[in-house]
């Protein structure tokens, strides 16, 4: 336990210790951040929401804030380049790269600026939403990004305004990053039909210990339309602990779509309001975990409202000794009635030693809704094996393609052609069987 | 289609018909808890010098832990020194045709046949044969049928009090081998002062000829009811058990903390059904047990299994994970549980299976019914260890909300450490659809009537599971339960 004290008093220190010059307000939920990281401290494995996860070199050492620029790793470089015709900012260690932005003729009524730029323009907006959404008091990371964030992303967009291009917003770690942490900030605000696609990628360099903890809100108002794509790639021994909040009114339409390759403990926490009448969210996500990896969704979807609709399909593959926890939330609040909410978890666990982790859950105070749930866990169908095999594929072969039909269906709703054929590259790099049936997928 | 507070009002009190208070003389240990409270009921059961250490270790135990809170139910803090341990109707029966003629009414009242030679003639009052009943009334088993005739076949069923001092060798392999003293709260505290449950032992290859039973009857007021049952089936042996409950109304919330613990040898079979219909509090969530109850089973010996069924009714809070351990290769868990909340009451109910053999079965269905301002959880585990190759769970919840002021919640965990697991989980929340009332009345049938048909058929994969007489009585006590919530 004296760790865990040590380590929340050294967070605190860092915080005590900056010198900056921000607005009040801005300072006032910066505090408000440390607070609640102070009241929460590191998770420990009696706090129920975290029970599975092992903190490791986080909850030993100390990860101070990344405070310069780093450079792109030269392995990243296409990563940073993801998406070749949108608009994109890219930070490196939570600091803005201002050589990759493309943030150019943007159609009017669309900003998207960095954080840092935005203080002193959209400052009334800031100070109206930013660090008002996203929950702290069970998130002690990203209570810590609220105290301690550099820069981040700010995406507004006019009612009306229908983007044809995707927003790209890409986080990298770069070499000098080892021991730093970095705490990336989004704000999205769709206007009222609004339409828009959002990519948020975070990737990082391999064998090396750095933390990131990034946080998003959304702000979806009345009948618009928003698309995002969250995915965590970072480095084999990197520990990526984030938050993606959205506050969805009448008729507004999520999509989240997550993905998790990366990492030696990756964890999204993803909170849904759906506050307003005819609200529709719905959550994808696809984790591979490969041995020695942790990775970890935990959604919380509250329907507040009647009428509103809710879908959600993770699916996982294990192998090595992976461990993967899914925990889903649909809660139905009182009067919210004529909800209907979906919940699928799909594991495939592909080795002896993976553990995986599944708890759908349904917390329902209505009478009147439709609300369901399953899980399964399960190996590759050892029938169709047989068929493959006896059809003259070799078993790695046979294995790689069922474990393709399994995670496909993951690929197909990723609304970004340039992203959904990286995450499939990323599949086929997972998935066993040789090169040329990956060719052929 | 929301209940009109009046009817519901009406039926909680009107419902509950097993309210009643015996007068009869009583002893009762005085209220609180600490080392002599212990050392006097270890006294008063005349136990050896073993089991009393046992206890003492158990309560030391239990001072060092927490109450936990982590279970989705509501409830002010018990104040465990306020509660009388011990109680027990003064003049103690050497056989059954000593008991006092009052508990044999009592028990007449409740629909307990307690009359062997009646029985025996064919003239049972109530219907039922072949039951061997276990009384327990407050804190001691005030007689047991049938034990003769059963002994016959080498078969131990008597009061835990009586095992402790007839069987030391049994109950001292046995006690606190599935739930260990230590296992939580409220299994250490039965653990300290345990007062009376029943002890069965099946010998090798015996086929238990007729349901066992036990009927636990709480009646001192500001006391607590902490059974405890331990069932032995060996090598091969068969027995089915039944359990029923019921106290009277009172304006206290009552604690009745029980320890139920199984153990299946190689090929043996226990089937454990429940129907609990404590004291469920009045309208206002006034009064009415707090069943905090830990039943686990352990499926020690390969192709063993343990049927856990429940009717769970009654009382103001349910906190109960009846569970299988399936250590043994090729063991089946199975896990049977119709739930209904109405009125304040709540319930956190579900069950575990664990799965540590090869080839381990367990089969989870579960149905929950609430109603009025009931709330009510499911919450299971189903983990799968390493060794368990070729482990099969499948698990169905299904969840019934009648009325806008209740709540149905589902919290199943998942744990798989096998990739030749295979697990299932479903679960749905519905209730009743105007379509379905509408297509049933239309037919000529009452609108309660309709209602009745409904949720039995909701509840019919649990009921079938249910000895016969068992579940005639758990569909009659449904439709007292919801009669008039719906129309």
């Amino acid at each position: 336990m004296s760790a865990v004290v040590e380590s929340t008093s050294v967070y605190l220190q860092d915080f005590r210790s900056r010198s900056v010059d921000e607005p009040a307000w801005l300072a006032e939920r910066r505090e408000a951040g440390i607070q609640a990281f102070e009241a929460l401290g590191l998770p420990h494995r009696r706090m129920e929401a975290w029970r599975n996860l092992k903190l490791g070199l986080l909850g030993q050492e100390h990860f101070a804030a990344a405070d310069a620029l780093g450079a792109v790793p030269m392995a990243l470089a296409p990563t940073a380049a993801l998406v070749p015709e949108a608009w994109r900012l890219v930070f490196v260690d939570g600091h803005l790269s201002p050589g990759h932005a493309a943030v150019d003729a943007l159609p009017k009524g669309v900003t998207v600026r960095p954080l840092r730029e935005a203080l002193a323009q959209d400052a009334e907006l800031l100070e109206t939403h930013l660090g008002r959404h996203a929950e702290l008091d069970a998130h002690p990371f990203a209570a810590l990004n609220s105290a301690f964030w550099a820069d981040g992303a700010l995406i507004d967009v006019a009612p009306g305004t229908v983007l044809d291009a995707p927003v790209v917003l890409v986080f990298l770690s770069s070499e000098s990053s080892a021991h730093r942490a970095s705490y990336p900030r989004v704000l999205v605000r769709a206007g009222e039909s609004a339409e828009f696609r959002i990519a948020q990628i975070h990737a990082g360099p391999d064998n090396l210990p750095y933390f990131v903890a990034p946080v998003t809100e959304i702000v979806a108002e009345a009948n618009s339309s928003v698309q995002l794509h969250h995915v965590q790639e970072e480095g084999d021994s990197a520990y990526h602990l984030g938050l993606v909040h959205a506050d969805l009114a009448r008729d507004a339409r999520l999509h989240l779509h997550g993905f998790n390759d990366g990492g030696k403990v990756g964890r999204t926490d993803i909170y849904v309001n759906l506050a307003g009448e005819g609200a529709d969210a719905r959550l994808d996500g696809l984790y591979l975990v490969g041995d020695g990896q942790y990775a970890d969704y935990h959604t919380w979807v509250r329907h507040q409202s009647g009428h509103c609709t809710s879908q959600q399909l993770f699916k996982g593959v294990l192998s090595g000794k992976a461990e993967s926890v899914f925990d889903g939330l649909i809660h139905v609040h009182k009067g919210a009635q004529k909800t209907d909410s979906q919940q699928q978890n799909r594991n495939l666990l592909l080795s002896p030693r993976a553990l995986t982790h599944s708890n759908p859950r349904l917390e329902i105070y209505a009478d009147d809704v439709k609300c369901a749930h399953g899980s399964t866990v399960g190996e590759l169908d050892r029938d169709a094996l047989f068929y493959l095999r006896s059809r003259g594929v070799g078993e790695n072969d046979a294995r790689g393609l069922l474990t393709f039909a399994f995670a496909n269906e993951m690929l197909q709703p990723i609304g970004i052609e340039a992203l959904r054929d990286h995450v499939g590259q990323r599949l086929a790099a997972f998935m066993p069987g040789d090169a040329t049936v990956k060719e052929l997928l | 289609m929301s209940a009109s507070t009046d009817t519901i009002n009406e039926l909680t009190r009107k419902g509950y018909e097993y309210g009643f208070v015996t007068d009869i003389e009583q002893e009762s240990a005085p209220p609180g808890l600490n080392e002599d409270t212990v050392r006097f009921i270890s006294a008063k059961k005349e136990e050896p010098e073993w089991m009393l250490e046992w206890r003492l270790e158990a309560y030391r135990q239990w001072l060092e832990m927490a109450s936990p809170n982590w279970a989705h139910v509501n409830y002010p803090p018990i104040d465990f020194q306020s509660i009388s341990y011990y109680a027990a109707p003064k003049n103690q029966p050497k056989s059954l045709d000593e008991v006092d003629p009052k508990l044999l009414e009592t028990y007449e009242k409740l629909g307990i046949p307690m009359h062997e030679r009646e029985m025996l003639a064919g003239v049972a009052p109530e219907g039922r044969s072949n039951v061997a009943v276990d009384a327990v009334f407050d804190s001691v088993s005030v007689g047991t049928t049938y034990k003769d005739k059963l002994a016959e076949k080498g078969i131990i069923f008597c009061s835990m009090s009586e095992a402790v001092r007839e069987h030391p060798e049994l109950v001292k392999k046995y006690i606190g081998s599935v739930v260990p003293r230590g296992d939580n709260f409220f299994a250490a505290l039965n653990s300290a002062v345990f007062s009376d449950g029943s002890f069965v032992y099946i010998p090798k290859g015996t086929r238990c000829p007729m349901e066992l039973s036990t009927y636990f009857r709480m009646n001192a007021g500001h006391t607590g009811q902490f059974e405890r049952t331990l069932i032995i089936a060996d090598e091969g042996a068969y027995v089915s058990y039944l359990e029923g409950c019921t106290a009277p109304m009172r304006d206290e919330n009552q604690l009745h903390a029980a320890v139920v613990e199984l153990v299946a040898h190689k090929d043996a079979e226990i089937k454990y059904s429940t129907v609990q219909n404590w004291y469920p509090g009045d309208e206002n969530g006034k009064g009415g047990i707090f069943n905090f109850v830990t039943k686990r089973g352990l499926c020690e010996g390969a192709n063993s299994k343990i049927s856990w069924t429940q009717v769970e009714t009654g009382s103001a809070i349910t906190w109960k994970y009846p569970s299988c351990v399936l250590r043994g290769d090729n063991s089946v868990g199975e896990f049977y549980s119709v739930a209904v909340t109405r009125g304040r009451q709540q319930a956190d109910t579900g069950t575990k299976m664990i799965h540590m053999g090869k080839n381990t079965r367990s089969t989870i269905i579960s149905k929950g019914i609430s109603a009025g301002h009931g709330q009510q959880s499911y919450r299971g585990l189903v983990r799968v260890l390493p060794a368990a190759s070729g482990a099969r769970n499948y698990s169905q919840c299904d969840s019934m909300l009648i009325g806008d002021q209740c709540g149905a919640h589902t919290f199943p965990y998942i744990d798989a450490q096998h990739p030749s697991a295979q697990i299932e989980h479903e679960a749905t929340t519905s209730r009743i659809s105007e379509d379905q009332l509408f297509y049933c009345m239309q037919r000529g049938i009452g609108a309660e009537e309709a209602v009745s048909l409904i949720v039995n058929g909701f509840c019919k994969d649990v009921f079938k599971t249910l000895p016969m007489e068992f579940a005639v009585e758990a569909q009659k006590l449904l439709e007292v339960t919801l009669e008039d919530s719906v129309g």
